[in-house]
């Protein structure tokens, strides 16, 4: 974990970022529904950006037929037993970074990075661009949020964030 | 008057216990909190503020808004020097330095005040029209002094050190303007239940009702009730400069001076700002009248007079002309009565209200029915005007004149997506034409000049637009606003010809006589006008000018104002600094930039790093020489004769899964992959649609229903793409999945002839030989706890292998490699080695695959001969690709000893004419130690014969004779590679 604070109101964190990606095949997608919610133990997000908690797991529709499962630990076992005829798993928890942010301007920073309405980015996890950069936004809080982004740009959009205050 | 009797005791919306000194043009002078520096310099007598941009006439302050075409001042000093910003628009802060512009060697005394006694040679076209010879080369040579001549503020040449902000914001209601329409716009939608951001250019909310001192305690109560609700946001100084798709507005927020220190926060901040929908209460400007010397300093609009008299506690002067088409200019002459101002009104209108009459005369005021200006006297200072009447012309002095010729809504906005202005006769007004159903407009805006009618229009218009969010919440009545009000414009004013020096245009200096000269010369067309005019261009972009011309370009063709039309309204409403667009995207930050997991190794180990696309690579290692030409050749060496190690993390890969995956890519690559064995690589190649090629690499079949595959640097996120849309679009029965990989596994290439060794060393676990891993054979297995593949591949034509190892653990692996390595010489080498070593090898890359070649250009043709189906077949055997000079890949080597060849060098036969184009071209170039000579790959007409031909290179002079090869050079068997 890399740890940073900036000289004014913000602390950010890098963490690894445990993450599965599961996509259904078009004409499968019920039955995938079915299998992957059965796998995990719980309903699924019905809208994209939705989130569905589960224990230590946390799956985001990233896409109509895509989901994001965020495990606390890297696992090999999560949604490796879906069915080929119905959709596909990946793991991708090597290329992500997140970045979390503490600061008690969090809107303020969001609206220099992200073009999201802050109002609407409660307990939903917005794919949008950073600085042209392809990244997931959730907040738990008006001061807490989270940035998921690629690995080789995490450096990057850190020191942005820092600079955003 | 003397300045200490120019500012009330009282009144006005300033902070009197805040005193601020600024200087202008070197000289101090004080002001309060809540003063513009145009009522500031009025307070302190001053009226000359700047000079004309063509003739250096002197000018004074016209408006008191963002309108100004007249008072533009440069703020500030060295790399903070600001030019053509209007006084009237300027918070005036403690310690503000401000300048008058476009004069030497000072305003009072200009020498190129000169320009105004050729004012009839300077008349439209004028440059143009005499600097045309003696040559065509002639205008080039003129055009530095002329515009040296012209011309407004400069602005500073420094870097800028301040801070800018670029930001998104979202609301459900967004209201433009907060005079009385904008105010209960904002109040009806919030209580509606919307979110609502009232955006006001002013520092001060209030727009019009500033100016109207009845209006006060209205304002007041709206103000407070609006900040206490928590769904409103207001942002001052903040201007709507532009209307966009999506109901996207973008807006340009200044600083607040009173904030704390400038460095502490940017200095302007652009937002793009999203709406659900958008009321336009963006008010009216005033028009001027046309007449004889209508820009003397002290002629001011009379909106702007009563602005001064009632929101600044200034009385610009005491003994007023106020000439007007108009009924609002009668309530500027009550408020100057009241003030102890002597006022003469010249009303250019036979007939005037009975009641504003009578109570204008009963207050003192001298009135002129059916009379205009003719004149104005004085040159620094207005000292009187000729007034023409019913009875002819008579001399009245004065020093300041008023002036109003009816009303101009600012539609700007409401205009820019292309809603087309409709005039309306009975307020000679254009107004905004239908627009879309989440966009409405209250107030000035759409020509209701009555406040009260505003105040209804905007809780209306406010409801209309909360509904629209899905809001439709009660909405309480507004307070009542008792103010006195005027009918507005009973006839259409038009200006008088015949008049020397009658302004049209301030800020660029546009007459009368320039629209009459513009019509003679069929420049009938306002956007013609426009052009060959400048009418309208300047900074202020004819806020104050565009109406009235065309009402006279109208008047000269014999047509209606409608006819006539308006120019287009395209953003920005005011300028807008570049430095706000871009934010802090600047410097550093310009663009984001990405970094292989080995990264810090390589900066550790001395690695000159070279910026790819985003990615920073290493250029080439010092540890081979100091500079690249010395490093590069001995990294070549080092693959060449032990091994090498790059860093090829910044490869795009794929990972493609599914069902239906290998009929997949046997359709998005030209060549075959359905036949692709478990465990085996095979080099790819994509078309576009139309046949070109578009990128290479390798795909690796992981298992039955799963691809691995490697794209060029370059076009990873192009390739991706391209998958994704064909997924979506044409194949969207294949069951396939695509995901980029590429931040997820670390790459590093060994190359040379001890790789196997090296390999085998540092992962024993593995069967390195030649049976159990041959060329485009693939092993698995793990490092620490990542994932691994190792790829036996070669770019560099030596017996070369792709590790992928989990990203987490690439550093890990790269060290483990150099460790084992450096028993066997194994170092790193750079991007500029790799670049070298395939061209000795002739494999093709970005140079040669440039969006213009084919297969059958790069030599590939045969690996497609038998195939059909794939994307880009059908376009690919067009005619125009089997032409007999198409450009084709060959090999060039340079047979001039000691004489290099250069990439884009243009290839003639020998004794040609080195003219044109040539025969073909240079793509890639390199010095071959192998060889000692340099080398390179070119594209050369297919119908060529010689074995010779002449590389130019006209940017530097250069002629080289190369002989034309195989693009080849390096064991062309491949027996090094095989191992």
């Amino acid at each position: 974990m890399v740890e940073t604070s900036s000289a004014k109101r913000m602390v950010l964190k890098q963490r690894p970022c445990p993450l599965i990606q599961c996509d259904a095949w078009e004409r499968a997608l019920a039955a995938f529904e079915l299998a992957l919610a059965r796998e995990i133990g719980g309903a699924l997000p019905m809208q994209v950006g939705g989130i569905a908690g589960r224990g230590d797991l946390k799956v985001v529709r990233a896409g109509p037929r895509r989901f994001w499962i965020f495990p606390r630990e890297r696992s090999s076992t999560i949604a490796s037993e879906i069915p080929p005829e119905l959709g596909c798993s990946l793991d991708l928890s090597e290329g992500r970074i997140r970045i979390e942010v503490s600061t008690p301007d969090l809107r303020d920073v969001v609206s220099k990075c992200l073009a999201i309405d802050w109002d609407r980015t409660l307990g939903v996890a917005t794919f949008s661009s950073l600085h042209r950069i392809p990244v997931m936004f959730t907040r738990s809080s008006e001061r807490d949020g989270a940035f998921v982004v690629p690995r080789s740009f995490a450096r990057s959009i850190s020191e942005w964030l820092e600079e955003c205050q | 008057m003397t300045p200490t009797e120019k500012r009330f005791a009282s009144g006005g919306y300033l902070d009197r216990s805040q005193v601020l000194k600024f200087t202008f043009d070197g000289r101090q002078y004080e002001g309060f909190k809540g003063d513009t520096l145009a009522a500031a310099l009025l307070a302190n007598g001053v009226s000359l503020v700047g000079r004309s941009f063509k003739y250096h006439r002197p000018r004074g302050i016209l408006s008191a808004g963002a309108e100004e075409p007249n008072a533009l001042v440069t703020v500030g000093t060295g790399a903070r020097r600001e030019p053509n910003l209007p006084a009237t628009m300027l918070e005036l802060a403690s310690g503000l330095e401000a300048a008058s512009q476009n004069n030497w060697p000072s305003l009072r005394f200009d020498v190129q005040s000169v320009n105004s006694l050729f004012g009839p040679l300077l008349s439209s076209g004028f440059y143009y029209k005499t600097f045309m010879g003696p040559s065509r080369r002639a205008w080039m040579f003129y055009e530095h002094f002329i515009r040296k001549a012209a011309g407004l503020g400069k602005a500073t040449t420094l870097p800028d050190p301040d801070v800018y902000d670029s930001r998104d914001d979202f609301t459900d209601v967004a209201v433009v303007g907060s005079g009385a329409a904008g105010l209960s716009a904002a109040r009806a939608a919030a209580q509606a239940g919307a979110r609502v951001l009232l955006i006001e250019q002013d520092f001060e909310i209030g727009g019009r009702l500033l100016s109207e001192p009845a209006g006060a305690a209205w304002l007041r109560a709206m103000r407070t009730e609006l900040e206490e609700m928590a769904n409103v946001r207001i942002m001052r100084r903040t201007t709507a400069f532009g209307l966009y798709d999506g109901n996207t507005l973008g807006l340009i927020e200044d600083a607040d001076p009173f904030a704390g220190p400038v460095m502490a926060a940017a200095r302007k901040t652009f937002t793009l700002l999203r709406a659900q929908s958008i009321v336009f209460a963006t008010g009216a400007i005033e028009r001027p009248m046309v007449f004889s010397n209508n820009d003397r300093p002290g002629v001011m609009l009379n909106s702007a007079i009563r602005t001064y008299v009632n929101r600044y506690a200034v009385l610009p002067d005491r003994n007023v002309v106020i000439a007007t088409a108009d009924d609002s200019a009668y309530l500027t002459a009550f408020d100057l009565l009241a003030r102890g101002a002597r006022v003469t009104i010249a009303d250019a209108r036979p007939l005037a209200e009975p009641t504003l009459l009578a109570k204008a005369k009963q207050m003192g005021a001298e009135v002129h029915l059916a009379t205009n200006v003719a004149d104005v006297k004085g040159k620094y200072t207005v000292t009187g005007v000729v007034l023409a009447g019913k009875s002819g012309t008579a001399g009245v002095s004065c020093d300041l004149v008023g002036m109003s010729a009816g009303w101009s809504p600012v539609l700007h906005l409401t205009s820019h997506q292309g809603v087309k202005p409709v005039y309306r006769p009975e307020i000679d007004a254009f107004v905004p034409g239908q627009l879309p159903e989440t966009q409405f407009v209250a107030g000035g805006a759409g020509g209701s000049l009555s406040i009260s009618a505003a105040v209804a229009e905007g809780a209306s218009a406010g409801r209309a637009a909360a509904a629209v969010a899905g809001k439709v919440g009660v909405v309480a009545e507004a307070p009542a606003l008792e103010i006195e009000e005027t009918a507005g414009a009973t006839t259409v004013y038009k200006p008088i010809f015949g008049q020397r020096k009658a302004f049209v245009d301030f800020q660029m200096d546009v007459t009368l006589d320039d629209i009459q000269l513009a019509h003679r010369e069929g420049y009938e067309s306002v956007e013609h006008l426009k052009r060959y005019t400048t009418l309208g261009m300047g900074t202020d972009q004819g806020k104050t000018s565009n109406i009235n011309a065309l009402k006279v370009m109208a008047k000269l063709r014999g047509i209606s104002i409608p006819e006539a039309g308006t120019t287009t309204f395209r953003p920005p409403y005011t300028p807008v600094p570049i430095g706000a667009v871009a934010g802090r995207a600047t410097g550093h930050h310009f663009r984001p930039y990405r970094l292989t997991p080995i990264h810090d190794w390589h900066t550790a180990n001395r690695a000159q790093m070279l910026e790819v696309g985003l990615w920073m690579r290493p250029w080439f290692f010092e540890a081979c020489g100091t500079d690249v030409n010395t490093a590069y050749v001995n990294e070549m060496r080092l693959v060449r004769s032990t091994a090498g190690i790059m860093d090829i993390s910044t490869l795009g890969k794929i990972d493609i899964q599914g069902p239906d995956a290998a009929a997949f890519l046997d359709r998005v690559y030209a060549n075959g992959f359905a036949s692709l064995k478990v465990g085996r690589a095979r080099y790819g190649v994509m078309l576009r649609d139309d046949g070109i090629v578009f990128d290479d690499g390798t795909t690796t079949r992981l298992g039955e229903n799963r691809f691995f595959m490697t794209t060029s640097t370059a076009k990873a996120a192009d390739v991706l793409s391209w998958l994704e849309f064909l997924l979506d679009t044409a194949w969207q029965d294949l069951r396939v999945s695509v995901s980029s990989v590429s931040d997820e596994w670390a790459g590093m290439s060994v190359a040379g002839p001890q790789s196997a060794k090296i390999l085998a060393a540092a992962f024993p676990d593995i069967d390195f030989s030649n049976e159990a891993l041959p060329h485009m054979g693939l092993a698995e297995g793990a490092f620490k706890d990542s994932p691994l593949r190792i790829i036996r591949l070669s770019y560099s034509g030596e017996c070369a292998y792709e590790i992928y190892v989990g990203a987490s653990n690439g550093e890990n692996a790269w060290r483990d490699l150099i460790d084992v390595g450096a028993a066997y010489g194994l170092k790193p080498y750079g991007v500029e080695a790799l670049g070298a070593l395939r061209i000795e090898k002739g494999h093709v890359a970005g140079p040669e695959i440039d969006g213009r070649t084919t297969l059958s250009d790069l030599g590939m043709g045969r690996m497609v001969a038998k195939r059909s189906g794939y994307v880009g077949e059908a376009l690919s055997h067009r005619e125009a690709f089997q032409a007999a000079n198409r450009q084709r890949l060959v090999g060039l080597k340079s047979i001039e000893p000691g004489k290099r060849l250069r990439g884009g060098a243009l290839l003639f036969a020998p004794g040609e004419p080195l003219q044109g184009h040539g025969r073909g071209r240079m793509t890639s170039i390199t010095y071959s130690p192998e060889l000692d000579c340099y080398i390179g790959l070119g594209l050369l007409a297919a119908d060529f014969k010689g074995d010779e031909v002449v590389a130019s290179y006209p940017m530097k002079n250069e002629v080289v004779r190369a002989r034309v090869v195989s693009p080849v050079f390096l064991d062309p068997a491949g027996e090094r590679m095989h191992g």
